[in-house]
This record gives structure tokens, C-alpha cells and sequence, in this order.
């Protein structure tokens, strides 16, 4: 669907002929709340954002120069490609050794998917610093969620970490043509807020070699479904819906809640372990269905090697559960 | 790799299309007389309560409500705040275990806000505070494994029975419930689908929630207009909170249902739960921060962790299984008992265990099933090809009555409790009353500058791993 673009809620529709009925995306009232956040932050000249962010840099937070993309290019569509040019006139001033500003907030970059550019995914981060030790802006992200004791929720993080990762491969990205690249770092800077309301926490800064590597990986499988989707439709040229049964299925536990298609696609495996959760999924693989190891667990023979060890197994797993108290082990009454 | 007794239990109840008990004894005891439940409803993103279901489980509950939630207004919480508090006052008076019940994590992280957010809050009424100390301390308590106060009925329950779903399926609450009380004739696979279309994470239902979205809009009018969306709003939340109060109740009901028996010393447990919860009522104290108290807190939850693992492994013959299974339960017949004198040490106990596998090593402390004999392991050798000969010298349970009293083949453990806090108490005083500057100063000591370059760890991981 990324490598499509199309929209996850359009393909479903397309694929199941029925709109999609449960919930989807962030909550309205979550998007209001980041917007809020982020609208205080940057309300007069993003006087709250330059004070939190110039203890952790060392400016003077009234010399902080600012320029706000969203601003001075407002709107949603058909604004990334102005504020796009923008972004990088900025870092040209920058290799130049021109003056530029200390913040930059609602920048542009683009992250190549393709390396020839012609595919390119465009990221937004919610401002990008100027760091005084390296001379590079550094990617930020402000988002309402709280921090308690100095620590944020773990899957609050993670997704924002990723989301910065991203960003600072764009980032790179755009520096090679003015020899910058190697000035960037692998730290983005996070602002949260704190459990009163919307006032900013303290602003810190993250290393983020591993979501790196992560989001470099997911521009691989990217780029390799692209081309299995170029290959396949080299036929007929065939629509994604009319591909989807073709698609090889590989459901996942994550898939749910991650995936609008993650009903459809374990509809799809029915019949395998996988429905029952990845462990049993890969104890099981592709040669022993469902209805196969239901049949093992009722005393069926072994077939071959692979069933025998399941058999064992399932025999092992019976004498555990047959060990307690009658009726333990069974079926809850 | 998952354990063969819930890969068997996920099979059975898929095919039999009912949840399977995976243990035959909880380490909870049973509720007190009066039980009192939470069911909260947030602020999606906002981690902010904007209505609460409250009150005695098996009654009506009291429902209260905040239409503008992220407003400083916070009188509508008062009841919740009063509640709390009678709750407690009167468990604690009457010497009774005070418990609570909520639905699912996501509750239990509403009340550690709640806790953080008015503890100290000095713009916030006394209640308030009170409160705040109060939803701390069941916070606190909840972390010790072996807790009786703060009871979370989806872990209560994944933790005894599997279903013939994935296991992230299992975490939402309603789908778990879809396994054990499925109406007559419906296939608890469909119905868990249904029942986890809506949430069951202290949010409301998306369209309710984009509905009251859109009503705040005109609720902060003062118009009769204003006014009617604050009463729907009200009124959302209202009914919000009261179905995952029912998701409460009906966990609730559907694990007492279960009957499964408590372990042996469940009352020990629950004695020391309310002790521990009480003093935590009656001074609150801040969370630690420092060394000697962080450590004196992970030892008393790595207590606590001990302590359920070895009522659970005595009293609960399907985890002893499993502990069986990975080496920590040895089955042995005893060979020979070896004591010079009667009913005095030395005492050397030979048992004879052909079990495949065994995690026990020299000076592995073991005991008897029924705890009456503890011991040091002394020696372990082959006494013949699958047959491995392990010599116990008996620390306690010397008596011809305790060594008479373990059958002659029978189960060792080694979830022997070793309650070392009054020395390492002293120890920790120590360490505050030194302060050395390793522990206590704020600056590490400087790095030691490596030679050749930085080094890529994560290559050097990833090249271990494909080695």
C-alpha cells in the first residue's frame, strides 16, 4: 500500500468490496490534542519551544532567529514541494557559511525510496535545531504525550523515535549535495509534555542507531515489493486489489491492530497454525495445518519427522496439563 | 519457544472451542466481604480520566463524569476521591484486606496518573491529595508479585487460561471473556471478533468519542445549546463508563467461576499484602530516587517475586510441571539416608533422578515438596547411564519426623526463601552514611578513550549473531 500509495481504508474497500467499519487512524480528539500541544509551543514566535530547546543548546533564547514553514507556506496540499525548497536553500546558506536560523519549524525533506530519487517519500519533522557543537540542524519532534519521573511510555517512544529516524536519513539525504552529510548525527531531540497539561517537559536528546538501521531496512522491503509489483504486473499492468490474491500472505500477531487488512489476510490463513499466534505459527510452518496438529493432539499417527516432534510435544504439553486437579487442563466449564 | 502445555492448551481450546486452565491453584486469596472496583475512562493521547465508574463490585456503581477534561476544574472528582478513601478507612478499621478490582492495565495506568498528577499537587484539594496518595499506593502495591490488594482481572485471568486465539488477542478483555462465557450456539472465535471491535483500553468507543469531539465544540457555549451538549456528552460518558465497568463485573465473575483453589500459604501472603498496603496508606512516602533505597525496594520485590514462584511451584502441580521440564524441579527416589545418629546432623540424603533434564548444580539449595526438609547439594554424579546421583547434605528437617514425612520418591525444588533484608538494610544504611562518590556523585568518571576508531556495535552484534 506505501509503495502504491494508496490509502489503507481505499484498498480495503477495493479488495472487499465494503467500507471499513471499525476504528482507524488517530482519534480526533488525540489529533487535537497534538495540534494544541504543538500550537502552544509555537504560538509568538515559538517563545515556549525556543526557551525549552535553548537550555539544552546554549542560546540565548531571545537571539534564537526562527522561521516557521507553516507560516510562511501555509496550508496542507501542494505546500510540501515550496517548503521543500526552502528547507534546502537553508542548508545551502549553511555549507556556505551564510547566517541561519537557530530553528527551523515545520522544515521539509525528502527521503529517497529509490536510489535514483524517483520514488521519494516526503517527511515533515516538527522543527529541526541548530546544533552549535556540530554546525547541522538536528530533527525534533513535540508531541503531547506525558512524561511521568522522567520517562515517557515505552510504545510512545518507540513510534516517535522511528518517525525521527526517518527523518534524519531525509535529513542526510539532503545534505550529500552540499557535503554536509557527515555533519549529521544520529540524535534527534524529543519535547513531550508533562501530566498538568500542555506545558513542555524538558527537551532531551536521543541516539537512534537502532530505529536507523530499522527504517534502512523498511526502504529495502520497500523497494523490493516495488519491484515484485513491477514484476508481476508486467502482464497486464493489473490494479493492486486484482494483485491481492497473488500477494503471498505473511500474517503476523503485530499485524493486528497495525494493518487494516489483518482480519482479511488471517481470514486467508485459516487453516494455519498462524491463527493461533506466531510461535505456534513457526512450530508448525507451512506442513502441518491446523486441522493436522488438531488431528495429532486427538492421537492421530505421525506421518513423518516434523509431525512426530509435534506429537511428542503435544503428548508432553497433555501430561502438564493432565497433572493437576480433575477438570484442570480441560475446557473451562 | 512456547511451552508445550500452552501449546497444547491453545490447540484444545481451539478445537473445543472453550478457554483452557493452564493452573490448578492462584496465588490470590479469595475477596474480602467488600470489594472495590475502578473502571476508568481516559483522554485518548491525553492520559487524562474524563469519567469514572467506581464503587462496590456486585452493585450499581457511581458514575462520574467531566465534559471539559482538560479543563483545571477537578471538583468532579470528589465522590471518586471520597469512595476511595471510606473504602480504605474501613477495610483498614476493621482489619479487613482492602482490594481492588480493575478491568485491564490501561486502568491501572489511569490511577498511577491519577497518583502522579495529585499527590503533591498543591493546587489540588486536600481530597484531592489524598487521593493521589492513595492511587500511589495501590500503584506501589501492585508491583509485588506476590500482592493481594490490586487485582487487574485481564492478567488475573490470561495468567489461568488459554484461549484458541493469538496471544495478543488474549489481551483485550472482551475478546478473552468471548471464551469463557460465549452465549449457547455461538462460535467464540466470531464472537471474540465482535466483542474486539470495541475497546476495552479505558476509551470509549471511536464514534463515540469523535462524537463528544465534536460536541466540546458547543459545549463551551453558554446556551441552552451549550448546555444540552454538555448533558449528551455527560451522557456518553456515562454509558462509556459503565461498559467497561460490566466488562469488569463480568471478568470478575468469570474468574471466581473458575474455582480453582487457592495455593497453601495463601494466607501469609495476604496478611503481609495488607500490612505492607496499610503502612503505605499511613505514610506515603515519595517514590525512591537513590541508591540505598532503589536497592532496598528491588530487593523487596525480588522477595516478593521468590515468594509467589515458590507457592506457586509447591501448590501448583501443572507449574511444577514446567518447572520440572526446564530443570528446576528435580523428580528423585531416595537411595539412602546417611545420619550417624539419629535426629542429628549430619545428614546426608543420596536420591537417584533420571530425569533429562537438570538445572541444579553443587551448592544448589533444594527442599522437599512439603518444605520440611531443606539442603545443600554436595555432589551430583552418574550412577549409571540416564541416571544421575545427587547427595543433599540436610540443613533442616534432621528429625526422623520431617525425613519420614518425604515420600521415597518425590519432588526437590529450589524456590527456597532466603529473607536477607535486615542485613542488607544495614547495608544500604551504611552506604548512605558513607556516600562514596561512585554511587552518589552526579558525573561519572571519565571514559576511557579506546583506541582505533569508534567501534560499530551493532555490526559487531549482528556479525555475532550470524556466526
Amino acid at each position: 500500500m506505501v509503495a502504491e500509495g494508496v490509502r489503507e481504508p481505499e484498498l480495503f474497500r477495493r479488495v472487499t468490496g465494503r467500507e471499513y467499519d471499525r476504528e482507524y487512524g488517530e482519534r480526533a480528539s488525540a489529533r487535537s490534542r497534538g495540534a494544541k500541544f504543538e500550537e502552544n509551543l509555537c504560538m509568538n514566535n515559538a517563545a515556549l519551544l525556543r526557551s525549552a530547546l535553548a537550555r539544552l543548546y546554549g542560546y540565548n533564547p531571545e537571539e534564537m532567529v526562527v522561521r516557521n514553514f507553516a507560516d510562511e507556506v501555509p496550508g496542507v496540499k501542494g505546500v510540501r514541494v515550496i517548503r521543500l525548497n526552502r528547507t534546502r536553500q537553508v542548508l545551502r546558506d549553511l555549507a556556505a557559511g551564510n547566517e541561519v536560523p537557530h530553528l527551523l519549524i515545520q522544515p521539509q525533506l525528502s527521503l529517497p525510496i529509490e536510489l535514483d530519487r524517483s520514488f521519494v517519500e516526503y517527511v515533515a519533522p516538527d522543527f529541526m535545531v541548530l546544533d552549535g557543537r556540530t554546525n547541522i540542524y538536528r530533527p525534533g519532534e513535540m508531541k503531547s504525550f506525558i512524561i511521568r519521573e522522567g520517562r515517557a511510555d515505552k510504545a510512545d517512544l518507540n513510534l516517535t523515535r522511528r518517525q525521527a529516524a526517518a527523518q534524519i536519513l531525509a535529513l542526510r539525504s539532503e545534505c550529500v549535495p552540499y557535503d554536509l552529510a557527515g555533519r549529521v548525527t544520529s540524535a534527534a531531540t524529543f519535547i513531550f509534555a508533562t501530566p498538568y497539561g500542555l506545558s513542555p517537559a524538558a527537551p532531551f536528546e536521543d541516539v537512534l542507531e537502532g530505529p536507523i538501521r530499522e527504517i534502512g531496512r523498511a526502504i529495502e522491503v520497500l523497494r523490493a515489493a516495488r519491484r515484485r509489483l513491477e514484476s508481476r504486473r508486467q502482464q497486464d499492468g493489473a490494479r493492486l486489489e486484482m494483485l491481492y490474491d497473488e500477494i503471498p500472505v505473511s500474517f503476523q500477531e503485530s499485524c493486528l491492530g497495525s494493518c487494516i487488512m489483518a482480519g482479511e489476510c488471517k481470514k486467508k490463513m485459516a487453516a494455519s497454525g498462524r491463527v493461533l499466534g506466531d510461535e505456534i505459527g513457526d512450530l508448525l510452518g507451512e506442513d502441518i495445518s491446523l486441522e493436522r496438529a488438531v488431528e495429532l493432539l486427538g492421537g492421530a499417527e505421525p506421518e513423518n519427522p516434523a509431525e512426530r516432534e509435534i506429537a511428542e510435544r503435544l503428548s508432553d504439553g497433555a501430561s502438564i496439563l493432565g497433572s493437576g486437579e480433575p477438570g484442570t487442563g480441560r475446557r473451562v466449564a | 519457544m512456547i511451552d508445550n502445555s500452552i501449546l497444547t492448551a491453545r490447540l484444545l481450546a481451539h478445537r473445543d472451542r472453550r478457554a483452557v486452565r493452564v493452573r490448578d491453584r492462584r496465588t490470590v486469596c479469595d475477596d474480602p466481604l467488600i470489594v472495590f472496583g475502578i473502571a476508568p475512562i481516559r483522554v485518548v493521547a491525553e492520559q487524562r480520566v474524563q469519567a469514572i465508574a467506581f464503587g462496590q463490585v456486585g452493585e450499581t456503581p457511581q458514575i462520574v463524569v467531566s465534559w471539559n477534561p482538560l479543563s483545571r476544574e477537578s471538583a468532579n472528582m470528589n465522590p471518586f476521591a471520597e469512595a476511595l478513601n471510606d473504602y480504605f478507612q474501613t477495610a483498614i478499621s476493621s482489619d479487613q484486606l482492602p482490594r481492588i478490582w480493575l478491568p485491564h492495565p490501561a486502568a491501572v495506568e489511569l490511577i498511577d496518573i491519577l497518583g502522579y498528577r495529585y499527590r503533591t499537587n498543591s493546587q489540588a484539594s486536600d481530597a484531592l491529595k489524598r487521593m493521589g496518595a492513595q492511587c500511589r499506593a495501590i500503584i506501589e502495591e501492585a508491583a509485588y508479585n506476590d500482592q493481594q490488594v490490586v487485582m487487574v482481572a485481564s492478567e488475573l485471568l490470561n495468567r489461568h487460561i488459554v484461549t484458541g486465539q493469538s496471544g495478543v488477542e488474549e489481551l483485550h478483555l472482551g475478546a478473552l471473556l468471548a471464551w469463557v462465557n460465549s452465549p449457547a450456539g455461538v462460535d467464540p472465535r466470531e464472537e471474540a471478533d465482535r466483542r474486539s471491535a470495541m475497546p476495552a483500553a479505558a476509551m470509549l468507543d471511536w464514534r463515540d468519542d469523535e462524537r463528544v469531539e465534536e460536541l466540546r465544540r458547543q459545549a463551551k457555549e453558554e446556551s441552552p445549546r451549550g448546555l444540552a451538549a454538555r448533558s449528551r456528552i455527560e451522557r456518553i460518558l456515562t454509558n462509556g463508563a459503565q461498559a467497561e465497568w460490566n466488562l469488569l463485573e463480568e471478568a470478575r465473575t468469570a474468574f471466581w467461576a473458575l474455582a480453582i483453589p487457592p495455593v497453601s500459604g495463601v494466607d501469609i501472603l495476604r496478611s503481609e499484602s495488607q500490612r505492607r498496603f496499610a503502612d503505605a496508606l499511613s505514610t506515603p512516602l515519595n517514590p525512591p530516587t537513590r541508591v540505598h533505597s532503589l536497592g532496598r525496594l528491588m530487593d523487596d520485590y525480588e522477595l516478593a517475586f521468590d515468594v509467589a514462584e515458590d507457592r506457586e511451584i509447591s501448590s501448583d502441580s501443572m507449574s511444577r510441571e514446567r518447572a520440572r521440564r526446564a530443570g528446576r524441579v528435580v523428580r528423585a527416589e531416595i537411595e539412602q539416608i546417611v545420619q550417624p545418629r539419629s535426629s542429628r546432623k549430619p545428614c546426608t540424603i543420596k536420591l537417584l533422578c533420571d530425569q533429562p533434564v537438570i538445572r541444579i548444580r553443587r551448592g544448589t539449595a533444594l527442599k522437599s515438596l512439603n518444605g520440611r526438609v531443606h539442603g545443600i547439594v554436595t555432589d551430583l554424579a552418574e550412577a549409571r547411564p540416564g541416571l544421575v546421583r545427587i547427595n543433599i547434605d540436610v540443613t533442616k528437617g534432621v528429625r526422623r519426623g520431617d525425613l519420614s514425612s518425604i515420600p521415597r520418591t518425590g519432588d526437590w525444588i529450589d524456590t527456597i526463601i532466603v529473607d536477607l533484608r535486615f542485613r542488607r538494610r544495614q547495608i544500604y544504611g551504611r552506604l548512605r552514611n558513607a556516600a562514596p562518590a561512585i554511587v552518589y556523585q552526579g558525573t561519572l568518571p571519565s571514559p576511557i578513550v579506546r583506541q582505533g576508531g569508534p567501534i560499530d556495535w551493532i555490526s559487531i552484534a549482528e556479525a555475532l549473531r550470524r556466526s
